[in-house]
């Protein structure tokens, strides 16, 4: 573009930018306001910031460091981090949805943009609120186990986070300012119900006198993400069961009580699993195998381990196995081995899970679940538990165990 | 902006970055093309439509509903809405588990009426309160200050 035509269109531009067009929306934004804003954005703040950190442990498990092996203790160390981190995404939907609500007119501020600057502040804004709806959308779908995408859920939900995260703490450290000023307006029964000389008759949310307050807002949203709170922590909160009206899992009411999420068909192990030539083989400095009358001949280990999913639920079980210590060691290696488990399925993104350290020193190789001898979708024949472990990496149908060093 | 506002924007900035480009990084499980769809679809349902249907909602109140009782019902819809909105998926895709999974077994359309019957009942209370306890005042008070309501 020449410089006159650049000097003509610029100009243009500015009165263009000068008048809000007559088509644009108009709020009253008395009870969408900073003092609602900054209480309800601090409380979802604070939850995406529980969910995230938990997030990470969990991402943990996939891929810990070998100076860092995942700790043993506590037992329900993952039972914990995970309800909580399903809990305050599910808690996040509503906090969310009224904290984007309490801003809605700011969409329609005129002029859109005042400087580069702020244009590019207005972008990290729009990423900041897409990244977290589809975050916490996809987060729920997941825990029904629903994915209609094609994306790598484990992928997108990672990474994705770092970007709410990101342009999350990029709008705190713009709006800091703001946000002080909205915790401390107490103006909280704002509008008043008889005032209504302020309002624009022309907005498309001006109410007449009346209606609810700020403080009504704010009870009425806590109220919603009490509820869903309240409803949906059954599947990791044990004494919450019986409120668990929106609950999604009901752990206790799987098979021998606890969940299957892959079966033995799915697997496609039947076959294998059933086999009678069916062997543990166990390699390392010394390998060796054992069939399945020695393996139940070894069993006789009680333990009780809670197993926890990374979709939140769980659920205590005694479990009766051989440790896997003892196998470890009879195959030349030591506490501090890694060790890789592999299960029968020909494939799967979880058919391999490796374990070291204090979690290796704790590992059952289970042949019994509650009182009873492993189902077929419940590993059978044997199958690892490991406490403070994702419920994936328990790996079933187990069939060699490799000893590194 | 003091400097910890600059620091912990250019930290934001920095993780926005990082998240960012591993996503483009893994392409080939985060498929950006599908994942850049359901951000924008994200958007556009939100601020498009959901947004102006709460404002549609407000607007029909405002017109037939009177002030005090007003109130009320939007507090009490605002509850619904929310937990409703948690519970749409529930309610869609109940029953569509394998058996053994334990998942979605229970009848959440049920179960979200009887959510918003205790939401409806705790709003009805505390509307009766006050309109019990504002008479109250009322008629204590002298004519003059029967006006207002608030």
């Amino acid at each position: 573009m020449g410089r006159s035509a650049k000097a003509k269109t610029a100009p243009r531009l500015g009165m263009l930018l000068a008048r809000k067009p007559p088509f644009w929306p108009a709020f009253s934004a008395r009870l969408r306001s900073e003092a609602v804003t900054a209480r309800v954005g601090s409380v979802l703040g604070v939850a995406f910031g529980l969910c995230f950190a938990t997030g990470l442990l969990s991402h943990y498990q996939y891929a810990p460091w070998a100076w860092l092996p995942i700790p043993a203790a506590p037992v329900w160390g993952y039972r914990l981090s995970q309800g909580i981190h399903v809990i305050t995404g599910l808690v996040s939907i509503p906090l969310l949805i009224t904290k984007l609500w309490s801003v809605f007119p700011k969409l329609f501020q005129w002029p859109p943009a005042r400087s580069v600057v702020h244009a590019l502040e207005r972008l990290s804004v729009a990423v900041l609120v897409s990244a977290s709806l589809v975050e916490v959308g996809i987060g729920l779908l997941n825990i029904l186990t629903w994915y209609p995408w094609r994306f790598s859920f484990i992928d997108v939900h990672h990474w994705l986070a770092w970007v709410v995260l990101g342009s999350l703490l990029l709008h705190i450290a713009v709006k800091l300012p703001v946000i002080r000023r909205g915790l401390a307006d107490t103006a909280l029964d704002q509008p008043p119900a008889s005032d209504t000389a302020s309002d624009t008759p022309t907005a498309p949310d001006a109410q007449p006198a009346g209606g609810i307050s700020r403080r009504g807002v704010l009870i009425a949203s806590g109220a919603g993400a009490g509820i869903v709170a309240l409803t949906t922590a059954g599947q990791s909160l044990t004494p919450l069961r019986s409120v668990a009206l929106l609950g999604v899992r009901e752990p206790q009411r799987g098979p021998l009580g606890v969940p299957i999420n892959r079966t033995a068909a799915q697997a496609d192990v039947r076959q294998l699993a059933t086999a009678a030539t069916y062997r543990l083989q166990i390699s390392g400095r010394t390998p060796f195998d054992l069939t399945l009358a020695e393996l139940e001949a070894m069993s006789g280990v009680h333990r009780s381990l809670p197993i926890a999913c990374v979709e939140g639920w769980s659920a205590g079980a005694r479990w009766i196995g051989i440790e896997l210590m003892e196998l470890v060691t009879r195959a030349g290696g030591t506490a501090d081995s890694r060790v890789v488990l592999t299960s029968l399925e020909a494939d799967g993104p979880f058919r391999r899970s490796a374990i070291s350290g204090p979690q290796l020193r704790a590992a059952l190789l289970a042949t019994h679940l509650n009182g009873q001898r492993l189902t077929l979708d419940h590993g059978y024949p044997l199958r690892l538990i490991a406490p403070n472990r994702a419920g994936v990496f328990n790996t079933k149908w187990l069939s060699g165990i490799a000893v590194g060093r | 902006m003091t400097t910890a506002r600059w620091l912990l924007g250019g930290l934001g900035i920095a993780l926005l970055g990082y998240g960012s480009w591993r996503i483009f990084e893994f392409s080939a499980a985060t498929q950006p093309e599908q994942l850049g769809i359901w951000l924008a679809a994200a958007l556009v349902l939100h601020d498009g439509i959901l947004s102006w249907l709460v404002v549609g909602i407000g607007w029909l109140l405002a017109r037939f509903v009177p002030g005090r009782a007003r109130g009320y019902l939007q507090g009490g819809l605002i509850t619904a809405g929310l937990v409703s909105l948690v519970a749409a998926p529930l309610i869609y895709r109940r029953g569509r588990s394998q058996p053994g999974q334990a998942l979605l077994e229970r009848d959440y359309l049920v179960n979200l009426l009887i959510i918003a019957a205790c939401i409806a009942a705790v709003t009805a209370t505390a509307y009766l309160v006050r309109v019990r306890r504002e008479t109250r005042v009322v008629k204590a008070r002298p004519p003059a200050d029967q006006t207002s309501t608030g």
